[in-house]
């Protein structure tokens, strides 16, 4: 599975040059202008967390057109393998995705001072980022293993929207019922949502198994 | 003589188009190379993909080194080297990256031998694929192939679209590499002059099903055809013709057993013919039956 992660890893460095670039000028922005407010952190949140997972599992979807796709077949690796190795680069982009937030809001945080009214915000933020972006990629890796043609792009999108549809639902289903949660109880939201959503991408990447296993190429 | 490959009774179909192969069957022999020849759309990469599990075969039995290959046996996968027609490889690679990721997947993986047909073949280390021309790809897919102790050589239609002296070149790897004893090779092609300079057998498919399963010396060697005008293709028996077409002005008959048919037809001139002239007549000409 090695080799198959550093071939995701090198499509992923190709395709997203510019975006890597542009998240890096970013950051060093908002540390210099706006690390005082919570609006520009949280956009760099967003996009580090959701938005580059969401345009690097474009790239990684499964397409019929790619012959690349039926060579790695003639492979010594298994089809579980392969769904595997997209899944655990997705994983790891999500992961370098809030690692670099948590640098640029530590680092934004000693320079500015904390910018949130609270510091269990920051990690809801983080939980509902992280939350999101597994759920997007649980959704849509299966579809585009089931149906891989162009059509799959407009399935990632729709993905999106489902996935930040259901966190928002979340939130929105707690404050119904409890009207002024404390820390502790927000605390325990978050970590069930972050747990709810690692559960969700690890069911989704065995349907993918299953479902990549009875295909032809 | 073992063989290395076995296919038995191999059925697929296609539900949307309709096409199936049918009842495909043939071997490889080890330290051979044979030649699977037939016109586009005839079923060449159907059964190249079920050999290799990429796609999944409706029925029949295909043995690889002795064993049936499943998704799990990567064992079998480790001895196969395989090359397609075209962009085998992603554009965003540069050959050095794609031997970084292969020398992950393969446990025989040797660096140094892929380092060295890169020098032999001319190939840029570091230069992205994308600006690779169509011989260079080629030449990179076989670098790969015989880079991780591949015992078989799966080459489907790898000679398309290159020039005669880089497919001259290519042959000429390929004619190096089955030398060693348990070495073989199934290649693919519409190209039968490349398939005459190396192939030991000769497995020609159309429309889904095997016509023509022999030796390259026999069909060289022994098959002909009869030029004869409409009257003379009268006077020859039936059982005597593979496959008959009537051209403008004259019937072109492919024939066996080219020195017994010289004798008992002495008015007629038996021609030798090339593969290219077999295919065509089989595919294009009126065919008697299978030829066994």
């Amino acid at each position: 599975m090695q080799g198959l992660i550093r071939n995701h890893y090198y499509k992923i460095v190709s395709k997203l040059k510019i975006l890597l670039i542009f998240i890096f000028f970013t950051g060093v922005s908002i540390l210099i202008f706006g690390g005082r407010e919570e609006i520009p952190l949280f956009a760099f949140l967003c996009i580090n967390v959701i938005g580059f997972p969401f345009i690097s599992s474009i790239g990684l979807r499964k397409n019929n057109i790619d012959k690349w796709n039926r060579y790695i077949l003639s492979l010594p690796v298994k089809r579980c393998e392969i769904v595997k190795s997209v899944f655990a680069t997705q994983a790891i982009t999500i992961l370098i995705g809030s690692m670099l937030s948590v640098i640029l809001f530590l680092t934004s945080f000693l320079i500015h001072g904390f910018a949130f009214y609270r510091y269990i915000d920051v990690v809801l933020l983080f939980s509902s980022a992280i939350g999101i972006s597994l759920i997007m990629n649980a959704i849509f890796l299966p579809i585009s293993y089931l149906d891989s043609n162009d059509r799959t792009e407009a399935m990632s999108i729709i993905s999106l929207i489902i996935s930040v549809a259901i966190m928002l639902g979340l939130i929105a289903v707690i404050n119904i019922l409890i009207e002024k949660p404390t820390d502790m109880q927000l605390m325990i939201f978050a970590t069930g949502n972050l747990v709810l959503a690692i559960a969700v991408f690890l069911i989704s990447c065995s349907l993918t198994v299953s479902i990549y296993s009875k295909q032809d190429c | 003589m073992n063989s290395t490959l076995i296919l038995k009774n191999v059925n697929k179909k296609y539900e949307k188009s309709n096409f199936a192969i049918k009842d495909i069957s043939f071997s490889v022999p080890e330290g051979s190379i044979v030649g699977f020849i037939g016109e586009n759309g005839a079923g060449k990469s159907t059964t190249m993909n079920c050999i290799l599990n990429v796609i999944r075969r409706d029925s029949g039995t295909i043995e690889i080194f002795g064993r049936e290959m499943t998704d799990e046996d990567i064992d079998i996968r480790e001895n196969i080297g395989v090359v397609y027609d075209s962009n085998n490889f992603p554009e965003y690679l540069t050959a050095k990256q794609l031997a970084d990721i292969l020398g992950r997947i393969y446990s025989k993986w040797d660096d140094f031998c892929f380092e060295q047909f890169l020098r032999r073949f001319g190939l840029p280390e570091s230069q992205k694929i994308k600006s690779y021309s169509r011989g260079m790809s080629m030449k990179l897919a076989i670098a790969v192939a015989l880079s991780h102790d591949s015992k078989l050589l799966i080459l489907d239609e790898a000679t398309s679209g290159l020039d005669p002296i880089m497919r001259d070149e290519i042959l000429d790897v390929l004619l190096e590499f089955v030398k060693q004893e348990n070495h073989s090779i199934l290649l693919s092609s519409h190209i039968t002059s490349d398939l005459e300079k190396i192939a030991d057998y000769i497995v020609f498919i159309h429309n889904g099903e095997i016509i023509l399963n022999k030796t390259k010396d026999e069909l060289i060697y022994e098959y002909g055809v009869i030029r004869c005008s409409e009257n003379d293709f009268h006077n020859i028996l039936s059982e005597d013709i593979l496959s008959s077409m009537k051209k403008d002005y004259q019937i072109d008959v492919l024939i066996k057993n080219r020195k017994l048919i010289e004798k008992k037809y002495k008015n007629l001139i038996v021609d030798s013919v090339s593969l290219d002239e077999i295919m065509l007549l089989l595919v294009k000409g009126e065919r008697n039956a299978r030829i066994d």
